[in-house]
């Protein structure tokens, strides 16, 4: 039995894959040399795997998951008018006042049933965005979904994973990233130059932007199957502008926080270059 | 603003329900108290969600629960659980010494139904004070780094290790003799 403390230590750190190469290299040696030290390891490397071989806890009750979204949409309910969304008032207010204060686990049991039927038929999907609990109608769902990868890309150093003006780069770059692979067009000649693409999230699915800016605004051009936002429309959150249209079996949505004119000369231009009859 | 928090909440807290779920599992010890721990870490989530920077989500996340874990504990178990940081420093300094873990061998009897009992481990952990216990939750059933579990539980690395190397040769004394 090894008991010097500051082996004990550098041995589980050497397990754990938590030493430096010079480290690593002296702690091999020594287990080399040191038998005792070797059992030491056996002993410690049987423990992990006897740890990770018991059972964990239970994955958190589907009921933990419906009741954390619904208290988010109760802490915070939506501001009025949002044209596009077909929000349910039963979803976000519901009569436990005090569902913070302590006592929700007693008060809010009898009324679960009614709530969760409507939760998980929406949550089954994956409970991406507002899958069923913050946005019932898909369309809205899709357009804040967009909106947010939009607004992270703005967050993030840059709004693009590949770099690319090369239209011939940045399609390829979705094969086997996502299911689509859209046209890129290089509308740089009408200055709307192609700067890159990224991935967003979707209702649970990676899907394909395209980034193009416009002086020094940025452009998502998001695609999704057709499915997922049906029609063509326009409408303004956040102080961003979403467009969107539809080509074959593609809704494509461009978001951006250009003024509503040159956001749809530039739907009108990506239109143009794409227009495949149908 | 609602709705890109919203929309950063259902990307980087919704998928790690699970996980968050089995570290607060792990602190309070029963499926009851580890959901009321879960509901507070979700809203105390959302609201900071704002302030998160592109980062370890991961890591920040389970912050979050483990904190928030704490301070349930402290209101609903103030006795039963010993925190480290509320300890004067001797007694601070034995704690991550080991003494406070040492114990008297068990008998060959209690190796035998030790080794019988799958369930055994699992106590043995769960009888860990809580902060050796976290520790060990995190590396070994979470696979945290060292790094990440120092940005999770507050201390620095160095506490990390050595709090790890106690609650594994604290587990490996009670289970010796099981023949491994």
């Amino acid at each position: 039995m090894i008991d010097d403390d500051e082996t004990l230590l550098l041995l589980g750190a050497y397990l754990d894959g938590e030493l430096s190469a010079g480290e690593v290299l002296a702690m091999e040696r020594r287990l080399a040399a040191e038998p005792a030290l070797r059992a030491a390891a056996e002993r410690l490397r049987g423990l992990s795997a006897d740890l990770r071989a018991t059972p964990a806890p239970p994955p958190a009750p589907e009921a933990l998951r419906g009741r954390v979204i619904h208290a988010i949409g109760f802490a915070d309910p939506p501001p009025g008018g949002r044209s596009m969304s077909g929000s349910r008032p039963g979803l976000w207010r519901g009569p436990w006042g005090g569902l913070w204060g302590g006592s929700w686990r007693g008060s809010w049991r009898g009324s679960w049933q009614a709530l969760a039927a409507t939760l998980v038929l929406g949550l089954a999907g994956g409970a991406t965005l507002g899958s069923g609990a913050f946005r019932v109608d898909r369309t809205g769902t899709a357009a804040e979904a967009v909106l947010a990868g939009h607004l992270r890309g703005l967050a993030a150093p840059q709004p693009f994973d590949v770099a690319s003006s090369d239209r011939h780069v940045v399609k390829p770059w979705f094969n086997g990233r996502t299911t689509l692979a859209p046209d890129a067009p290089d509308l740089a000649d009408q200055g709307f130059p192609l700067v890159g693409g990224r991935i967003d999230i979707v209702a649970g699915n990676p899907v394909p932007t395209l980034v193009y800016r416009k002086d020094r605004h940025v452009i998502s051009v998001t695609v999704l199957p057709a499915a997922e936002g049906p029609g063509a429309g326009e409408e303004r959150r956040d102080g961003s502008t979403i467009e969107r249209w539809s080509l074959g079996d593609l809704t494509y949505w461009a978001v951006s926080d250009l003024n509503r004119r040159d956001l749809r000369a530039f739907v009108e231009l990506f239109r143009s270059r794409t227009g495949r009859p149908g | 603003m609602t709705t890109l928090a919203r929309a950063r909440f259902s990307q980087l807290v919704l998928p790690r329900l699970d996980e968050g779920y089995r570290l607060a599992h792990w602190l309070t010890g029963n499926a009851t108290d580890a959901e009321d721990v879960m509901q507070e870490a979700c809203l105390r989530a959302y609201r900071a969600i704002e302030g998160f920077a592109e980062g370890n989500a991961r890591a920040w996340f389970l912050t979050i629960v483990r904190n928030t874990g704490y301070s349930w504990l402290q209101r609903h178990r103030p006795r039963a659980v010993i925190f480290a940081e509320d300890l004067a420093p001797e007694a601070r300094a034995a704690l991550e010494s080991g003494s406070a873990l040492a114990e008297a061998p068990v008998t060959p009897e209690a190796a035998l139904i030790a080794r019988d009992d799958a369930g055994q481990l699992a106590r043995a952990v769960e009888a860990l004070p809580v902060a050796f216990r976290e520790t060990l939750v995190l590396r070994e059933y979470h696979g945290l780094s060292y790094r990440e579990i120092a940005a999770v539980t507050g201390v620095p690395v160095g506490t990390v290790m050595s709090r790890l190397g106690r609650a594994r040769q604290h587990l490996l004394i009670r289970l010796a003799g099981d023949g491994r």
